[in-house]
């Protein structure tokens, strides 16, 4: 589980601020992915790239704890093919 | 947004590419709301360069259509979703960080922040200037007029046998085309892989049908207004329609002199500490422009690869909204490469007291790993075709795991690869 701010845009002020739970998990867009591996070294819990050059998602779901590392993955993706999306 | 809730501050990035739009997409993703001018000397907005020397000249597939431009954002997301203020087609000219100004044409663009990303811009061969067909490869223009060369036919002679010269050559040879690299050093790559594995990577050359003459420079290029021939110091005469100059790149700081900063004279770039601070009040510095002191491997470096621009972009931006809490920025340099049906991938640092390889052999051609020792500790790994090994050494130079554990790792890969290809036959 982890905690998301969501703003809401439009109406102003602070009170556009509030608390949603929401599951995550990391999804590939394999017809962007080139098999570069940045995602592996960053967070090798969840990617690893196999012996064709292909990705291997070895899991989906992401705790608190996990958040940023893949967070870094997702920013260090040079072809854009990683998502963090709410289950 | 009601106007108390609105940032007083301004940030103006300089440089309209990747390092550039990875700073003002982390301004916004920490939430800053102030104005973001974003100015960049190309017309273009920010669009990708790796694809420019690789797929993008790619021949035509089925249905006629050559590749896309690998643009990063459209306009309206960058004014809208980000709202940035882009000026694009003019290049800074100065900085003042007394009046705390860019100098754009006859504006003084006001900033608080600042983070230059102005990049490298291709080291030119003297002498070629005026004749069609002789082209750095380093902008979108350059990558188009190079295409359309490959789309006539052209006869390829690529001048260097870096890492951009040598894709380019294999491109043109995917499309059943003559080329050749001439290569001044007796031996290629060696600043970026050392002297062992430079050669080792350059056989792939003349593995895949491409001539590599190395050790001999070039007297001159010839032509009645457009490229005919090459002529190289030993007389020898190749005959070219498209002549690329991969020779290198240089630090775009040139609109700097006069700011007081200070400009790295070993490496080039914009001196930086840790922080990719330069030490004047709100001004930062990311990806090839920058030089800075990287605390992971404990060296000054500066890098030309994509993975550094991106994520040195997001870090400067990151640190200079925010310098009471700024955070070093700290990497293992990545890069790839690809030539013909190979991948080449490199981490680490090349400035090591040892290269070993460990598995493969690169006169038998497909899949190779070394690495590379500094002290007792695991510097650099390179992998050609090992896809699957490259990330896991890239974690343990990161971690700074020792050279004995390092070889025991890589024993058992190889054991565990050599059972598998065992296995599949
Ligand atoms: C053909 C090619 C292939 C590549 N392949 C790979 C690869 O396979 N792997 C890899 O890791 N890396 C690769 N790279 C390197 C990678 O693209 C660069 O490291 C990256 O683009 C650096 O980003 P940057 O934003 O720091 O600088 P740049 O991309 O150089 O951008 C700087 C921008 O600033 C602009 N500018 C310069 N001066 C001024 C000024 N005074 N005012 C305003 N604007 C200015 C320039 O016009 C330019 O648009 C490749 C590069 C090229 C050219
Ligand atoms: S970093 Fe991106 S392109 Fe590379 S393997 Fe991961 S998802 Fe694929």
């Amino acid at each position: 589980m982890s905690i998301t701010q969501v703003m809401i845009e439009g109406t102003g002020g602070a009170a556009d601020l509030r608390t949603e739970k929401t599951m995550k998990c990391v999804t590939v867009d394999f017809d962007k992915c080139t098999g570069l591996g940045i995602c592996e070294s960053l967070a090798p819990d969840f990617f690893e790239v196999n012996d064709d050059g292909e990705l291997i998602v070895l899991k989906e779901t992401i705790s608190d704890g996990e958040l940023q590392e893949v967070e870094e993955a997702v920013a260090g993706c040079p072809t854009e093919a990683l998502k963090i999306v709410d289950a | 947004m009601s106007q108390a809730d609105v940032d007083p501050r301004r940030l103006v990035v300089v440089g309209a590419s990747l390092a550039g739009l990875r700073a003002v997409e982390a301004a916004r993703k920490t939430g800053f709301t102030g104005e973001i001018v974003l100015i960049g000397a190309e017309d273009h907005l920010p669009y990708d360069r790796p694809p420019l020397s690789k797929a993008f000249l790619a021949a035509a597939d089925d249905s006629g259509e050559l590749p896309e431009v690998p643009w990063f954002r459209t306009e309206e997301t960058m004014r809208e979703e980000l709202g940035v203020d882009v000026r694009l087609g003019q290049p800074a000219t100065a900085l003042d960080t007394e009046a705390r100004t860019v100098t754009v044409g006859d504006e003084q663009i006001p900033y608080d922040l600042l983070v230059i990303a102005t990049g490298a811009h291709a080291r030119l061969l003297p002498g070629a200037e005026g004749l069609d067909g002789v082209h750095p490869l380093r902008t979108l223009d350059d990558s188009l007029a190079v295409r359309d060369k490959l789309e006539a036919g052209a006869r390829t002679v690529v001048i260097g046998a870096g890492f951009i010269g040598s894709e380019l050559a294999s491109t043109a040879r995917k499309r059943g085309l003559e080329a050749t690299i001439v290569e001044a050093l007796p031996t290629p790559l060696v600043r970026a892989t050392g002297h062992e594995m430079g050669a080792a990577i350059a056989s792939l050359h003349e593995l895949n049908g491409t001539t590599l003459r190395c050790g001999v420079g070039v007297a001159s290029i010839e032509g009645d207004g457009k490229v005919e021939r090459v002529v190289l110091a030993d007389g020898t005469t190749i005959e070219a329609d498209l002549v690329v100059v991969g020779i290198g790149v240089i630090p775009s700081v040139g609109w700097l002199e006069g700011s007081g900063l200070m400009i790295d004279s070993t490496i080039g770039g914009i001196v930086c500490d840790e922080n990719l601070w330069t030490g004047v009040p709100g001004v930062y510095a990311a990806g090839d422009v920058a030089s800075w002191m990287n605390p992971t491997l404990g060296e000054r470096q500066r890098m030309e690869n994509w993975t550094a621009a991106a994520e040195q972009g997001a870090a400067a931006a990151r640190n200079a909204l925010d310098p009471e809490n700024a955070k070093a920025y700290g990497t293992v340099p990545y890069f790839w490469s690809d030539w013909y049906d190979v991948r080449i991938q490199f981490v680490g640092s090349p400035d090591a007291d040892e290269v070993l390889l460990v598995d493969g052999d690169p006169a038998a051609g497909g899949r190779w790993v070394a690495l590379y020792r500094r002290g007792d500790r695991l510097i650099g790994a390179l992998t050609v075709n090992g896809q699957t090994e490259i990330m896991k050494y890239r974690v343990q130079i990161m971690k700074g795991g020792s050279w004995d554990d390092a070889l025991a790792f890589a024993e058992k890969r190889r054991i565990a690869h050599a059972e598998k290809f065992a296995a599949s036959v």
